[in-house]
């Protein structure tokens, strides 16, 4: 078969696959497989969301080759939200307000959105699973369980582990994904590493944002001081560029306190914000390799100077296909 | 760590060995093997988060998302066990409550 012959024959299959998609009463599903790629995009242009986009004011490359999409908007999907937060190094003052702040957070999700929180100190714990839940109910949950849980903490914190047990855990294919973790600078003993945390993420449907509140320690004093001894994982200086990095990969980004809302509420709202007025592109992607992986570019076409976030890639792994 | 894993009857230490053997394997891009070392790990200290987290990574890594999920929600669904993992850097101390006990009843008259 010639080139033109099985371009033609993915043309076809291709727009087969988004009528039948238009024409079903099934939910449509939004997760990468090497013949159904979904890219969640935020618009911006000063600062604020920009509404109202459709497929054709983007234009997208898939490793340099442009794509057709179809657009659908984030608002109208429902959303599974993480949210992991710290115990570690944290202030017992940080973890009260995560307490009465989760609820105010979780008020701020819709009927159909879903809610899960994680705690990371020196492991990972689920606190509850992904569910629907009323605001009022996730402190009792919290309460309940810091009253169950046997953690040590000693001071030790396992964010990677936290990060990636975050983007793997399941979620559901017609839903998109949002982790918004609250990070304050140090990893001391992790399993994994920034390495995997950014394998992970050039890999999951999720998008994370990453508060980082100030260090605990000045970085003058860590200058002198070097990598404290008790550190298992070789990570004696936390590095906020990974976590920007691996952030970013998946189309969300990591802010300093106060650039993206002063208080982790205020930080989640400007996210869910964000998120919702968003866009799903979705393509197949033709005249490009399937395996490995595929940079995007994503751009509005629209005159004006638009800031445009989107997940920096995606990786095909032999067995997905 | 195959020598340690050979030799010794510490469960805290095989485990460890095994998850370092892992990382290792990891290192030098041989994923299969890592995966059969973390389940090693895993057969020593069943649910131990820290060999299932590096498993259920590796899984993803390799496009296995499904179980790889499967793995890490069933993993955290349940309280967390004793993971060795987080006790390395404790040395001895973690002989300390049989030890204490040992002693307690050695002093007894």
């Amino acid at each position: 078969m010639t080139f033109l012959a099985r371009a033609i024959v993915l043309a076809v299959f291709a727009l087969s696959a988004i009528s039948l998609a238009a024409q079903s009463q099934t939910p449509p599903t939004f997760r990468t497989r090497a013949d159904a790629v979904t890219v969640n995009v935020s618009v911006q242009r000063g600062n604020r969301p920009v509404e109202g986009l459709n497929a054709s004011d983007f234009t997208l490359l898939d490793n340099g080759v442009p794509q057709t999409v179809v657009t659908t908007s984030m608002g109208e999907i429902p959303l599974d939200a993480t949210l992991v937060y710290g115990v570690g190094l944290w202030s017992s003052g940080n973890v009260r307000q995560f307490r009465t702040d989760a609820g105010r957070m979780a008020s701020l999700l819709g009927p159909t959105d879903r809610l899960r929180v994680l705690e990371y100190g020196p492991r990972v714990l689920e606190v509850f699973p992904l569910q629907p839940i009323r605001g009022e109910l996730v402190s009792a949950h919290l309460d309940q369980f810091r009253a169950s849980a046997t953690s040590i903490t000693g001071g030790w914190t396992a964010l990677y582990d936290a990060l990636v047990a975050a983007l793997i855990l399941p979620t559901s294919p017609e839903r998109r994904q949002l982790v918004v973790a609250f990070y304050d600078g140090y990893d001391t003993i992790s399993v994994t590493s920034p390495a995997r945390l950014q394998a992970v993420a050039a890999r999951t449907e999720a998008v994370l944002h990453v508060q980082l509140f100030q260090r605990t320690v000045p970085t003058i004093v860590r200058g002198v001081l070097g990598p404290f001894p008790f550190y298992l994982n070789g990570l004696s200086d936390p590095d906020e560029d990974q976590i920007v990095t691996v952030a970013q990969t998946t189309g969300g980004g990591a802010y300093g306190a106060g650039l993206l809302g002063r208080s982790m509420v205020e930080f989640f709202t400007n996210v869910l914000t964000d998120y919702r007025r968003g866009y799903v592109l979705q393509y197949t992607p033709s005249a490009v390799a399937s395996e490995g992986w595929h940079e995007i570019d994503v751009k509005v076409t629209k005159p004006g100077k638009y800031d445009v976030r989107a997940r920096r890639g995606y990786f095909v792994d032999a067995v997905s296909r | 760590v195959r020598f340690a894993i050979a030799l010794s009857s510490d469960p805290c230490i095989v485990f460890v060995a095994h998850v370092y053997e892992g990382l290792a394997l990891d290192t030098l891009g041989r994923s299969t093997e890592a995966m059969a070392a973390y389940e090693s790990a895993l057969r020593v200290v069943p649910g131990a988060r820290s060999a299932a987290l590096l498993l259920a990574e590796n899984l993803f890594t390799a496009g296995r998302h499904e179980q790889s999920a499967a793995l890490l929600g069933k993993t955290l669904s349940v309280p967390a066990s004793h993971d060795p993992w987080l006790e390395l850097s404790a040395g001895d101390y973690r002989f300390w409550a049989s030890n204490l006990q040992q002693l307690r009843e050695t002093v007894r008259p």
